[in-house]
């Protein structure tokens, strides 16, 4: 298999090959030590350079793009723990989640991974830019990228449709546009935003999500840039391990705001995927809002249901990164709380530098059963129509 | 697991007791003339105020009205018979509800000049009235030093056991710029008490991370995210290395959440710790030392059971201090207290009083 991807490299290198590297992948994948193949729901794959999306932009943004890219990428907040992998970046120097191939080798091949959702690496800065139609252009390029550029470069990469929420009516029409594309799998957004996301001058994005049925996906890092509110109630952190800790606050925010706005109500088709915004403040957050809803739903007629069991229906959250106890007992019980088995999903965050790796990612103390479930049955459950016809395909 | 319940072990201490004046008329004397006009006016008086419509709210019932008039938690006699007596209650830390909003407002010399109003009040009216009060003095955070002042010209009563501050803010606590706060705290061996209830207030944040929510119920759940990002703060600016015997007290935001933040700094602080140099321990070190939760408004499953396998991690039973509420409206009596109930006669003890009777360096209550 070495051999294949060296040869298709070279040919890469020298201009000979176009995007026909799956070619390289061929050779059977290894097996899973798990004894099935994994579904990762967060891989970060990107375009290599600027140059690469600017045939998918308008006339009117291309200068633009060369010049300030994704609106603000300062990253306040990055410190010398960096971003990516070290040895992610790709043997022909691409950067890290550029070169498919390599994605292949590094990750897809060498865990058994049969599916994998791209989300992105750096474009969900999109939505913090204060212009919202150069936001929406972005977004559409990227989607025409990850559709026509990116996904046939291997059969096993997912697209994430990727929507500017301050424009919820054009995020919509964005949605219509390429939601149906059998290889597109959900819509993801910045968590970092103004508003929290169950608010609903969003209802257009979930309308469009739940009629496609697209999961609508949310992922940290870009809480507190540009337009977006500061990253705490308290304001902003001093420190990027302040920072990192606390994008978890955000997460709570944004799903109370789903579960008490009635957003699961009014579209009951709707699932929301927490990406790498942690696992374990599940329980807490539910029984206030269960014991606080009791109290208060007078106020509160649109909620239709106890807020764990609105959560139980329509909430999943990525295993990556998850949280570390020095008793790996202590987090099994906390996992029980929340229903694990059936509520998380499996994700290596690749190529980024606090990567899970798959084999060692959950104590080896949980279940072969919740292993199962949650390296592969829950997220195949949740895309059980559109991975039914990529399978029937195959 | 099945725990035994029994009933809670008396004496107690409850540290978190509601007072508040009959009219701020009462401050007056202790408020410069300059400013008298001003506590008149609409707005003069120190009140929370939320954006959200809360459909409860007030006093309990049941809650003792002074027969002189004014509302419950207004006088010193009816408040220690109608709570303290009744309850065995050897001690009882003092808070007003409505003073810490002052540090949201936008000026500063008024806040400054009514936090020297309230303390002074608090001592005259309450602190020497009786023995079994305890009192939480505040200050305006607009001027850090003029709050150092104020806790040296009146932290050193021994009926003053911790400043009592806002959660709504413009800066976490950590920040560098609360330090002499900190400072003078910590010398005269206060604590730092954070009540919710101010988020999103005046000049503060947003109420949430994610923005302004739209429901009462969301503004409430948003409050422990907003002490945990006060304790992130507290524990990587390296207060708690600085000042080690400082102790943070968070009341009305529950605890249960404090578990999977150790979890997650410790894990962020490994790869991370060239950022903050100055911490020699993990950062759950600090969190498990240095800071203590207020039972009120607890987190509150439906299997009590549940809400130890969230607590065991943190030393819930170390950590935990008996706090009422009294005489608000979702006030609990020590029976009603769900963690209380559900833990074993040791773990209700340390809540109930001990835990409580350490922190604050109390003599042990005679027999009552």
């Amino acid at each position: 298999m070495v051999t294949t991807l060296r040869r298709a490299e070279r040919a890469a290198r020298t201009g000979t090959a176009t995007p026909t590297l799956e070619t390289a992948l061929t050779p059977a994948p290894r097996r899973s030590r798990l004894g099935y193949p994994l579904f990762d729901v967060d891989v970060h794959t990107s375009f290599r350079r600027a140059e690469d999306l600017l045939p998918h932009l308008p006339e009117r943004y291309k200068r633009r793009f060369k010049e300030s890219g994704v609106g603000d990428s300062s990253a306040t907040f990055l410190s010398g723990a960096g971003g990516n992998r070290d040895d992610a970046t790709a043997p022909d120097g691409s950067p890290p989640g550029t070169n498919a191939a390599f994605v292949a080798e590094q990750l897809l091949d060498l865990y058994d991974i049969e599916w994998a959702i791209c989300t992105g690496n750096g474009i969900l800065g999109l939505g913090t830019i204060p212009d919202a139609d150069y936001a929406a252009a972005l977004a559409r390029a990227h989607n025409d990228w990850t559709i026509n550029d990116w996904l046939p470069r291997d059969p096993r990469l997912l697209g994430a449709l990727v929507v500017a929420q301050q424009d919820p009516l054009q995020a919509a029409a964005e949605i219509e546009r390429v939601g149906a594309h059998p290889r597109m799998f959900e819509v993801v957004v910045s968590s970092g935003n103004v508003a929290p996301f169950g608010q609903r001058r969003y209802d257009p994005i979930y309308a469009a999500c739940a009629a496609l049925g697209l999961p609508f996906a949310i992922h940290p890092g870009t809480e507190g840039r540009s337009i977006t509110t500061p990253p705490t109630s308290v304001g902003y952190p001093a420190r990027r391990v302040e920072w990192h800790t606390n994008l978890s606050l955000n997460y709570m925010a944004h799903v109370t705001s789903f579960i008490c706005e009635g957003t699961f109500s009014r579209f009951p088709d709707l699932r929301l995927i927490l990406l790498e915004g942690g696992i374990s403040w599940v329980p807490p957050l539910l029984w206030r809002l269960d014991s606080d809803w009791r109290q208060l739903r007078s106020e509160l007629p649109h909620m239709k249901e106890l807020p764990s069991a609105a959560f139980r229906r329509h909430v999943r959250l990525s295993s990556q990164p998850i949280e570390e106890p020095d008793d790996p007992a202590d987090l099994m019980a906390v996992w029980e709380l929340l229903d694990a088995q059936h509520t998380v999903l499996f994700s290596s965050d690749y190529p980024h530098w606090d990567f899970d790796n798959p084999y060692a990612a959950f104590p080896s103390s949980m279940p072969a059963e919740w292993k199962r479930r949650i390296y592969r049955e829950n997220a195949r459950e949740l895309f059980a129509k559109k991975l039914a016809v990529l399978e029937a395909e195959k | 697991m099945a725990r035994p319940s029994q009933g809670v072990p008396a004496p107690l201490i409850d540290c978190d007791v509601h007072i508040t004046w009959r009219t701020t008329a009462e401050l007056k004397p202790f408020l410069p003339r300059v400013w008298h006009d001003r506590l008149g006016a609409g707005r003069g008086a120190p009140r929370i105020q939320p954006a959200f419509h809360m459909p409860i709210r007030g006093y309990h019932k049941e809650a003792a009205v002074p027969l002189a008039g004014g509302p419950p938690g207004s006088d010193p006699e009816t408040l220690a018979s109608d709570w303290l007596d009744r309850h065995s209650i050897a001690y009882a830390v003092l808070n007003h509800y409505d003073a810490p909003v002052i540090s949201t407002w936008g000026d500063t010399d008024y806040p400054v000049a009514l936090a020297r109003a309230y303390n002074d009040w608090l001592v005259a009216r309450w602190l020497s009235h009786d023995p079994r009060f305890l009192g939480s003095m505040v200050v305006a955070t607009q001027d850090p030093h003029a709050a150092a002042v104020e806790i040296d010209r009146i932290g050193a009563h021994p009926q003053i056991v911790q400043v009592l501050l806002s959660s709504g803010t413009r800066l976490a606590y950590g920040a560098r710029t609360f330090r002499p706060i900190h400072e003078s705290a910590a010398r005269h061996g206060l604590h730092l008490a954070i009540h919710t209830g101010t988020e999103g207030l005046g000049t503060s944040n947003p109420p949430t991370p994610a923005g302004w929510p739209s429901y009462a119920i969301e503004w409430r759940a948003g409050q422990p995210l907003n002490l945990s990002a006060h304790l992130v703060s507290l524990v990587t600016e390296g207060t708690f290395v600085e000042f080690p015997g400082l102790k943070v007290v968070l009341l009305e935001g529950g605890a249960a959440w404090l578990t999977q933040l150790l979890w997650r700094l410790d894990k962020n602080f490994k790869p991370m710790r060239s950022e903050c140099p100055w911490l020699t321990d993990l950062p759950s070190v600090y969190l498990k030392r240095n800071v203590r939760f207020g039972t009120h408004r607890l987190e509150r499953p439906e299997d009590p059971a549940h809400l130890w396998a969230m607590l065991r991690p943190m030393d819930g039973s170390s950590s935990l201090l008996y706090a009422s509420n009294y005489p608000h409206w979702d006030m609990e009596e020590p029976h009603e207290a769900q963690v209380l109930a559900c833990a074993s006669l040791s773990e209700r003890q340390r809540i109930a009083y001990e835990n409580a009777r350490e922190l604050y360096g109390l003599h042990p209550a005679l027999a009552v």
